[in-house]
């Protein structure tokens, strides 16, 4: 692909960044958020404490515009926020994990990088590892970082800090293709992935892959196939969980900005389960999709009849991997479906 | 494997052609389906399209299979080239990525998919390739892409978008003439999309070869039902009107409701197709502007789309429209008002007739129903009565709606001999302004002290009055009661034309007159006077054969069919480097045809249908014939037949 279209894209979401990041709101009045909710807990169904810590996001966004589908660094704040900030969020979360049947994990999301110490400075992890070590109900931590900041040092780091709990990295790999990645605007190349992998793969941490359902520029039925591609490639290395995640259409993206013109409709619901249909014998690993904002216009939706059967169907699927939830699912529309795929290659 | 196609016929920019792929051909206008059997699930064979070929339907898979490659965006070529050729694809369309956003980055996708089709093309060498082309809003935009496209060269093109241009007919035609500009005949046009059947007609008029059913699938999947043109609720008809199997089994109603979709896809799909079959059979018998007339009245935006063509796209419809046909030519409502036939013949009585030399006076008559107008009863009246005035070198203009005025010497020419209209006697406001500027622009042509006489009533009066205003010039008009051919108006005819002085008193020679206006109506101002000077004479044969002769040597005849000039070949020399000229690449010609590749030139203003004249490279003639396309298809078309040969001269012959 031209570098020239990248360019493009990179160039229109640093303009949205500038015009919707001043609607940040300074670190103290960003409000905590965290929430539980059913999961895979290491191979075992179980439920998961998601809390979002308030840094002031994702470096990739901030500097080269980021990519094109994502918005959650609008959820960060307005400036780094103090360590006692952040420590605080994560305390009034575990509050909750008293009531939460195990096994437990629980998910540190900072809408960026987990392991960018300019984020997150080395001793607030640290303390955030630490603390949760203590945490004797949790089996599991899972964080998210961009390969770039996945270092053997950093990594060796946090496997000490959380005293033999298990620690997984989710890397938002969105495709295996370095074509797709371009126009998301990722950044990152496969072999910088694979180097990544690598590392973890040497120190005995748990692998979870996003796999990015549908990033605009690309039609129904080529979003299926790229995916299905991508989870044939991954069968192939070493990875615990690949997640499939829908796109939608966030405040302040480009994505919205397609969407918007009407040049762009998140994935259908029946594409979602064609894909795990597809790909669930030679996955090699669990396979997760939990959409959100599922039967919305800005999410992944069917014809608004059905989006809440196949959207619990998948939830369900992705806790019990039991393929029964999603074979003889029917609609009326999935004729239209299959329509819109066929007529989105051949027609603009 | 190869695509190869071939114009076999036009009526208007609509054609039928001959496809060829390796050894398998079929004909357009067709429908393409989509490979859409509604009980599998969606495997990755998801779009392939076929062409439909064979005679039953259900089997949708037909000969041909169009695959459209995947984005550029998300595939590698060779990854989406294996991928097509997996699908025993017959012709691959190229790569593109969806064009799509703000103008800037659809400036960049379509960047892309030229690159795309470019590498596809050269990848592919031994297998046809389409490419897509969009309908944009973005006129720059649109042009730029087109004038890149077609340095690419391609031969099928997938027109995308084209159902978002009706909603804006003015910039449709823009558009199409943009395609005809930059694509031209050399190529066929898929418009692909949801284009309602409803359109096909008079999409097919502009030139447009396939579509496709992803209408008809849509359409069905709410339950809808096709019949003659209109889209039903399915539920809501009490009765199947069609007898076709699929509706036979319908109405059983013993079906799950996947069967009933599956019959109701079908019941549809061969609604539409008939559409396009009609089509082709309209087509083969010169009756689609007709019946693109007809279909004007099944919405209102096929009539403002018709209305604003004929407006805007008169040079664009004309230049593929036949001169004649032998068909009739009917005039039914204000649609046929300014068909291209129909103002192409008001165009040339205005540019290229010119009066006899010496006039005695003008008469202005009213048409007849019946063709040729001298036939009609009334008209057999108006001449005893002329002959009884004993008035000589009269000129007769013949006043006609939607022609506006016929030349007396024309009379037999087509269209003047083959139209109907429904005669009522009453013309609206359209009718009487076509027809006074019609014969203001005539009796622009007679000097001005030369009288003019009107012998008309109702609309024909209206109209002339209004030519006298429009042209200031006095006519003087009979007095009529009741009737034109009543005793007392024919009288007051006859009356009013023995007051003319008839000093000139020279006859006119009306039969070498048709002739001459005749050979001017078909190559141009001065042709008539250069095949049949003064010397000339004409002989009238059994069954009224008309032919023009010096001295013993034989220059033409008159077609009955069509009314035009044939000349000989001796005729030919005469004219043949004024006009309607194509020059052979070889010496000497034979066969019944020539064909495209054999040309090296020819005059733009050749269409279809015209006599045309065969010169070789030092410009002696060679032959003459009958144009099968137009002088631009000629030059830009790379097979086919382009003439279909009247007379050939050996080389030995003088």
């Amino acid at each position: 692909m031209s570098t020239s279209l990248n360019h493009l894209i990179s160039s229109y979401s640093l303009k949205l960044r500038e015009e919707h990041l001043k609607s940040r709101k300074p670190p103290e009045h960003v409000p905590s958020k965290f929430w539980v909710e059913p999961d895979r807990v290491l191979g075992k169904e179980g439920h998961a404490l998601v809390v979002i810590l308030p840094t002031a996001g994702c470096r990739w966004a901030l500097t080269s515009g980021g990519c094109s589908m994502c918005g959650y660094i609008y959820d960060g704040s307005a400036s780094t926020p103090s360590p006692s900030i952040i420590l605080d969020h994560l305390k009034q979360a575990c509050e909750k994990l008293a009531a939460v049947p195990p096994p437990i994990s629980v998910k540190i999301f900072t809408s960026g990088s987990f392991f960018d110490e300019r984020e997150i400075p080395k001793q607030v992890r640290d303390e955030i590892l630490y603390f949760l070590s203590r945490e004797t109900r949790v089996e599991e931590v899972i964080v998210e970082s961009r390969p770039e900041f996945i270092t053997e040092d950093v990594v060796s780091d946090s496997i000490n800090a959380l005293k033999g709990k298990q620690l997984t990295v989710a890397i938002g790999l969105e495709s295996t293709s370095d074509k797709v990645r371009s126009i998301i605007n990722k950044g990152f190349s496969i072999n910088e992935f694979k180097a990544s992998l690598e590392i973890l793969t040497r120190l005995e941490v748990g692998i979870k892959v996003y796999l990015l359902v549908k990033p605009p520029l690309l039609r129904e039925a080529e979003a299926i196939i790229d995916v299905e591609r991508s989870i044939k490639h991954l069968s192939k290395m070493n990875v615990d969980v690949i997640s499939l995640n829908p796109c939608t259409v966030h405040k302040g993206t480009l994505t919205e900005l397609l969407w918007k013109k009407g040049d762009y409709r998140p994935p259908w619901l029946w594409s979602l389960v064609k894909i795990i249909l597809d790909t669930r014998e030679e996955a090699n690993a669990t396979l997760t999709c939990t959409p959100t904002a599922s039967g919305l216009p800005r999410g992944p939706h069917n014809c608004g009849l059905c989006d809440k059967k196949i959207d619990a169907a998948l939830k369900k699927f992705s806790i019990t991997q039991n393929m029964k939830q999603l074979q003889h699912l029917n609609c009326k529309c999935k004729h239209e479906w299959k329509l819109y795929c066929h007529e989105e290659l051949i027609s603009p | 494997m190869i695509l190869l196609f071939e114009i076999l016929r036009h009526d208007g920019p609509g054609r039928i052609t001959r496809v060829r792929i390796g050894s398998k051909t079929f004909e357009t206008p067709n429908l393409i389906f989509y490979f859409f059997d509604s009980l599998l699930p969606p495997p990755l064979q998801v779009q392939i399209i076929t062409v439909h070929e064979g005679e039953i339907l259900p089997c949708i898979e037909g000969k041909f299979k169009l695959v459209p490659l995947m984005s550029p965006l998300a595939f590698d070529l060779d990854e989406a080239i294996e991928y097509g050729l997996g699908l025993e694809a017959d012709v691959l369309i190229a790569p593109s990525p969806p064009i799509r956003g703000p103008s800037e980055m659809t400036a960049l996708l379509l960047g892309e998919l030229l690159e795309s089709a470019k590498a596809l093309k050269s990848a592919v060498r031994e297998m046809p390739v389409a490419i897509p082309i969009y309908y944009l809003p973005s006129k720059s935009l649109r042009r730029d892409f087109l004038s890149e496209v077609r340095k690419l060269g391609f031969k099928f093109y997938v027109i995308k978008g084209l159902e978002e241009a009706f909603r804006n007919p003015r910039d449709l035609v823009a558009f199409l003439y943009e395609v005809d500009h930059f694509i031209g005949p050399d190529a066929l046009l898929y418009a692909s999309g949801r284009i309602p059947p409803s359109h096909y007609l008079h999409l097919v008029y502009l030139g447009i070869d396939f579509f496709d059913t992803s209408f008809i699938i849509d359409a069905t999947l709410r339950n809808m039902y096709f019949f003659n043109g209109a889209w039903y609720q399915f539920s809501a008809i009490k009765e199947l009107p069609c007898f076709c199997e699929a509706c036979l089994r319908l109405k059983e109603s013993s079906q799950n409701s996947d069967e009933r979709l599956r019959l109701l896809l079908n019941h549809n799909t061969l609604s539409a197709l008939s559409i396009l079959k009609n089509a082709f059979l309209v087509i083969r018998h010169s009756r689609l502007r007709e019946s693109v007339e007809e279909t004007c009245h099944h919405s209102p935006e096929l009539a403002a789309l018709l209305r604003i063509l004929d407006r805007d796209a008169y040079p664009l419809l004309e230049k593929y429209t036949p001169v004649s046909s032998k068909a009739k030519l009917y005039c039914i409502g204000p649609e046929s008002y300014h068909k291209p036939s129909i103002e192409r013949f008001r165009t040339r009585i205005a540019t290229r007739y010119t009066p006899p030399k010496e006039v005695t006076a003008v008469l202005l008559l009213p048409c007849s129903a019946k063709k040729p107008y001298s036939s009609s009863p009334s008209h057999k009246l108006f001449r005893k009565t002329i002959i009884e005035a004993g008035v000589k070198g009269l000129c007769e203009g013949i006043i006609s709606s939607p022609l506006g005025l016929v030349p007396r010497e024309l009379e037999e020419v087509y269209p003047a001999a083959h139209y109907d209209v429904p005669v009522t006697g009453d013309w609206d406001q359209e009718e009487v302004r076509i027809a006074a500027e019609c014969i203001a622009k005539y009796l622009d042509k007679f000097p001005r002290n030369c009288p003019i006489i009107a012998h008309l009533d109702g609309g024909y009066l209206q109209a002339c009055r209004k030519a006298s205003e429009i042209s200031g010039r006095e006519i003087i008009y009979t007095e009529v009661e009741g009737s034109l051919t009543s005793p007392s108006s024919l009288s007051s005819l006859r009356s009013t034309l023995s007051r003319i002085s008839h000093q000139k008193c020279q006859e006119i020679d009306r039969l070498k007159e048709a002739f001459r206006k005749t050979a001017d109506y078909q190559f141009g101002p001065g042709a008539g006077e250069k095949l049949a000077p003064d010397s000339t004479t004409v002989k009238v044969k059994a069954r009224k054969e008309k032919l023009l002769y010096d001295g013993e040597v034989l220059l033409a005849q008159i077609s009955p069919l069509t009314g035009f000039v044939v000349p000989s070949l001796e005729g030919g020399d005469r004219i043949a480097r004024l006009s309607h000229w194509v020059i052979f690449k070889g010496d000497s010609i034979n066969g019944s045809s020539l064909m495209v590749p054999g040309i090296e030139d020819a005059d733009p203003q050749i269409r279809p249908g015209d006599v045309v004249f065969i010169l070789d490279s030092s410009k002696q003639l060679i032959g003459i014939g009958e144009a099968v396309l137009n002088g631009e298809e000629m030059v830009k078309l790379r097979r086919g037949v382009a003439v279909k040969l009247k007379h050939t001269r050996r080389r030995d012959e003088p």
